[in-house]
């Protein structure tokens, strides 16, 4: 399957992938107008030391774009100015022809004929620069997005300095203390200023508890559901016992993040050894199945690295998973925050298509669909093709559930989302905690 | 920024019925109150029935949506009197000045009077000092145990509320059954003791005007409806019920004794453990004298001045004077108080007089007993019926403050005696035998664990019966022979 450039310019699902992959070459004279001072910071560049910057395509596509130049220069993408206007554009020279990786060629087109798609560029945020007012940088604490916030309260997990660390994992392997949950709030405050902020996703990883990591995060939920209308998403553990993840719910989460990272039993022993070998992948399985009985559809997650496995194996998750009501994510593996598994002999890559991501996400999209899952709590996020972006490989989409998926993606329609989700937390919870006298 | 620290051992059972099934179980009843609510809107602006002035048919049907909430507790009772008063002067029936002038009525202080006496009691420890001197001083055999528990209840509910007197005899009961080890649901003794206590409440409640909150809004319903023509005094009251309550002590007593033989024969255990409880509370303080003394001091104003000087007026000097010696605090009276009761007391004596005054009230009563009733007696005993049965299902302050402006209506026309007709809805409407959520007494006793709600369902049907005996014994003989009718 081959695209030409025209086509990837008009889709956004296309060109997300593209940039993502190839990055958006920018003139020194256009980078340097804008704000790009934050780009390279850890923590915001995802992709390796290199600097990104965050793209709204069209059709409210999030992407984040590696930009710096020794990264990019072999991409046919390019960042254009006209007037107050970005663009983007294809370089004619560079890709009148648009190879599919598979080594297939397309149609020549004249540069004239090279479509120029109107985009918003959202510099890297202030919010990586800045601290909170105990002092801490923010930069510690998380990363933003666009519209996402993601904020580690802590970086410990025990499998970090251990044979047992997950081998893509670049979290630095210094244990620091828990940020104060005031800190968290106002981290999202800042981030809140500048950026349309509509989801914190809260991580944790494994603290050798048998809560998952819940007891540590309750009040940080519970602070953030106090003081902003948000969706809080929980990445952790499965925990030991099914009683947290009913306690995860009751706490304020709207959603829950259990990710097995890799479907495949054997690869995932080895590449998550960790998790793996003190969790199992059966408890995966299982937690998953029952947080889908207590979050609303849609609300539990999955991620399945694309790349770190066969995309049979993978397609093979994404019919399990949802047809146990689970949402898979499906994250490019791409080196993160510095750690590049491209030199480990060991782990056995398979580097997809573009063709093939494109059928990939296609049938992410239709399985999510037909098993009537929620799309709404896995969307706008700029480091990841989601599994609403889908759509864009499904031909044309339903003119009505399009415009529900603007709707719902509006400022408003997230507001009323998480609206809606706390109501359904106060409809279906009761707290039957037996205080002691 | 602090966040409240939540408890480790927090649990959280998640409902996981279909979302609609959740939301209508969490909601149907605010969606039956809209639903009332749009139908009281729809019916205020139907025309009025032939015979009924258009005041009277809106204070009709505003006395009957508050009649539905009353029954229903779809909103706290307190709350749904406020709403009727609101309502009044909202659909034209009384002028808002004229409305809320009935809340100034003389049997709210009297209640209030009552209420803060019974806190003080409470605050003060003394009713609890009394409870345990009498069960030890009378407790030497299982049988006398019985009986002590039982009287004790019943003469401290005719004094105070009955609610107030079953959550301060409960604990002594509980120590009871288990110093001496009854085993639930099987000791004879620990179920009689338990029924001792509800029963014993419930009865004593109808004794006299303090036993219960639905006597000082009968008479207060009555002062308004006659214009203040008509009270019932403190004696007059007790003189109306007595035979009932005297007649009912001795048959339940002996039931209690032939239903439920001790197995045991020996309470010394149980009275070393309230001799224990005793010598925990000390020598009697200087603020339980007071009370005590102010207490008894006020029962007989009551009783040989209430009339001259007024039920409210005592109650007032009487609260007065306990703050006067410094016996109770206001803020032990504030918490001890349940002012929801007097906010109700007030909404109800409002509406009612609204029903006296418009009309209604008449209209309504001869609607429903135009040609059924072929003596004043039959009447009163329909309505001693009704009163009965509505009480099994619904707080005998609502069967109350529903069926009394009506029935005084009915009882003007036939000519018979508004006390009396007071009486014969507000007696039998302490007749809550038979279900365990009939009154909070009967919940407290049955929550100790020594009977199923079956054994009270059929106790307390042979209960039912042998007091409407009694009611209809009083109606057909007792109050004719005194002249009461």
């Amino acid at each position: 399957m081959s695209f030409s450039v025209s086509q990837i310019l008009g889709n956004p699902g296309l060109l997300k992938l593209e940039l993502m992959r190839k990055g958006l070459r920018i003139e020194p004279s256009v980078l340097r107008s804008l704000d790009t001072s934050g780009s390279g910071v850890t923590g915001h560049a995802l992709f390796g030391s290199a600097g990104d910057i965050d793209i709204s395509l069209p059709q409210g596509t999030w992407v984040t774009a590696p930009v710096a130049p020794r990264i990019v220069k072999a991409s046919p993408y390019r960042l254009v100015v006209d007037g107050d206007q970005h663009l983007i554009t294809a370089d004619a020279s560079a890709a009148v022809v648009c190879k599919d990786d598979e080594g297939a060629q397309s149609q020549s087109e004249p540069q004239e004929a090279v479509p120029r798609v109107p985009v918003t560029v959202q510099p890297p945020a202030s919010f990586f620069r800045r601290s909170t007012s105990s002092g801490i940088p923010l930069r510690r604490i998380g990363t933003v997005h666009g519209p996402y916030l993601a904020l580690s309260p802590t970086n410990k997990c025990g499998f970090l300095a251990t044979a047992d660390r997950c081998r893509f994992c670049g979290v630095s392997a210094q244990p620091q203390d828990a940020v104060p949950v005031a800190d968290i709030v106002e981290a999202i405050r800042i981030a809140r200023e500048e950026q349309t902020v509509n989801m914190v996703h809260l991580s944790v990883g494994y603290l050798g508890t048998d809560d998952g990591g819940v007891r540590m995060l309750e009040p940080y939920v519970a602070a953030i559901k106090k003081h902003f209308d948000i969706v809080v998403a929980v990445d952790a553990l499965p925990p030991a016992d099914n009683g947290w993840i009913d306690r995860t719910y009751g706490m304020g989460a709207d959603a829950i993040s259990y990710n097995l990272e890799i479907f495949d039993a054997q690869r995932f022993e080895k590449i998550c050894p960790g998790p793996a070998r003190v969790i199992g992948r059966e408890r995966f399985m299982e937690a998953l199945e029952y947080a889908t009985t207590v979050f609303q559809s849609g609300g539990v997650t999955c991620h399945l690295i694309v790349g770190l496995e066969p995309l049979d194996s993978t397609r093979e998750g994404i019919q399990t998973l949802t047809g146990m009501g689970v949402v898979p994510v499906l994250p490019i593996y791409r080196p993160f925050k510095g750690r590049d598994m491209r030199a480990d002999e060991d782990i056995e890559r398979f580097e997809p298509t573009l063709g093939e991501l494109g059928s990939l996400y296609r049938d992410l999209y239709r399985q999510v669909r037909n098993n009537r899952l929620g799309l709404s709590m896995v969307r706008d996020i700029a480091t990841v093709t989601t599994p609403l972006e889908g759509r864009f490989f499904d031909g044309e989409p339903n003119f009505l559930r399009s415009l529900a998926d603007r709707l719902t993606g509006t400022r408003i329609g997230r507001r009323t989302s998480a609206r809606f989700s706390d109501l359904r937390r106060a409809l279906r919870v009761r707290d039957v905690t037996i205080v002691e006298p | 920024m602090s966040t409240q620290p939540e408890p480790d051992n927090r649990r959280f059972e998640i409902d996981r019925r279909p979302i609609t099934v959740v939301l209508l179980a969490r909601i149907w009843k605010q969606l039956l109150l809209l639903g009332l609510i749009g139908l009281l809107v729809v019916l205020l602006q139907l025309t009025a029935p032939t015979g009924l002035s258009p005041q009277g048919y809106k204070a009709l049907i505003i006395f009957a949506f508050c009649a539905i909430l009353w029954a229903t507790s779809l909103l706290p009772l307190a709350i749904t009197s406020l709403f009727a008063m609101a309502l009044l002067p909202l659909a034209g029936v009384m002028s808002a000045q004229e409305t809320y002038s009935y809340f100034g009525s003389r049997v709210v202080f009297f209640l209030m009077g009552a209420l803060m006496l019974s806190a003080a009691m409470i605050a003060t420890g003394i009713s609890k000092r009394f409870a345990t001197v009498v069960v030890r001083r009378f407790g030497a055999t299982p049988g006398r145990l019985v009986t002590s528990v039982f009287l004790l209840c019943a003469f401290g509910s005719s004094m105070m509320s009955a609610h107030a007197v079953g959550v301060m005899v409960l604990p002594i009961v509980v120590d009871i059954t288990r110093a001496l080890g009854l085993r639930p649901l099987r000791s004879n003794l620990g179920k009689a003791l338990c029924f001792s206590l509800a029963w014993g409440c419930v009865i004593g409640g109808s004794l006299t005007v303090l036993g219960g909150a639905r006597g000082p809004l009968a008479i207060g319903i009555v002062e308004e409806f006659s214009g203040g023509a008509q009270t019932i005094g403190f004696v007059q009251y007790m003189l109306y019920g007595l035979p009932m309550v005297v007649g009912m002590l001795l048959v339940t007593l002996f039931t209690l004794k032939v239903v439920f033989p001790p197995e045991i024969s020996d309470t010394r255990g149980a009275l070393k453990v309230l001799e224990s409880n005793l010598e925990q509370m000390g020598k009697v303080t200087a603020r339980e004298l007071v009370v005590g003394v102010i207490m008894v001091a006020t029962v007989l104003m009551w009783a040989f001045a209430g009339d001259t000087l007024g039920l409210d007026t005592i109650a007032i000097i009487a609260m007065s004077a306990l703050f006067l010696l410094r016996a109770v605090t206001w803020r032990e009276v504030q918490e001890e108080v349940n002012w929801g009761l007097i906010l109700m007391y007030g909404g109800a004596i409002c509406l009612s007089a609204a029903m006296a005054h418009t009309g209604a009230a008449l209209w309504l009563t001869e609607l429903v007993f135009a040609d059924g009733v072929s003596s004043p007696q039959m009447l009163l005993i329909v309505i001693a019926l009704a009163s009965a049965l509505l009480t099994e299902f619904m707080s005998n302050s609502a069967v109350v403050a529903m069926l009394l402006p009506p029935t005084l209506s009915l009882a003007q026309a036939n000519g018979i005696d508004l006390a009396a007709a007071a009486m014969t809805v507000v007696l039998p409407s302490n007749f809550a035998f038979m279900f365990p959520i009939s009154t909070p007494v009967t919940a407290l006793a049955w929550s100790v664990g020594f009977y199923t709600p079956r054994q009270v369902a059929v106790t307390g049907a042979a209960l039912h019966a042998v007091g409407f005996g009694f009611m209809v014994i009083l109606i057909t003989l007792y109050w004719p022979a005194v002249g009461l009718i």
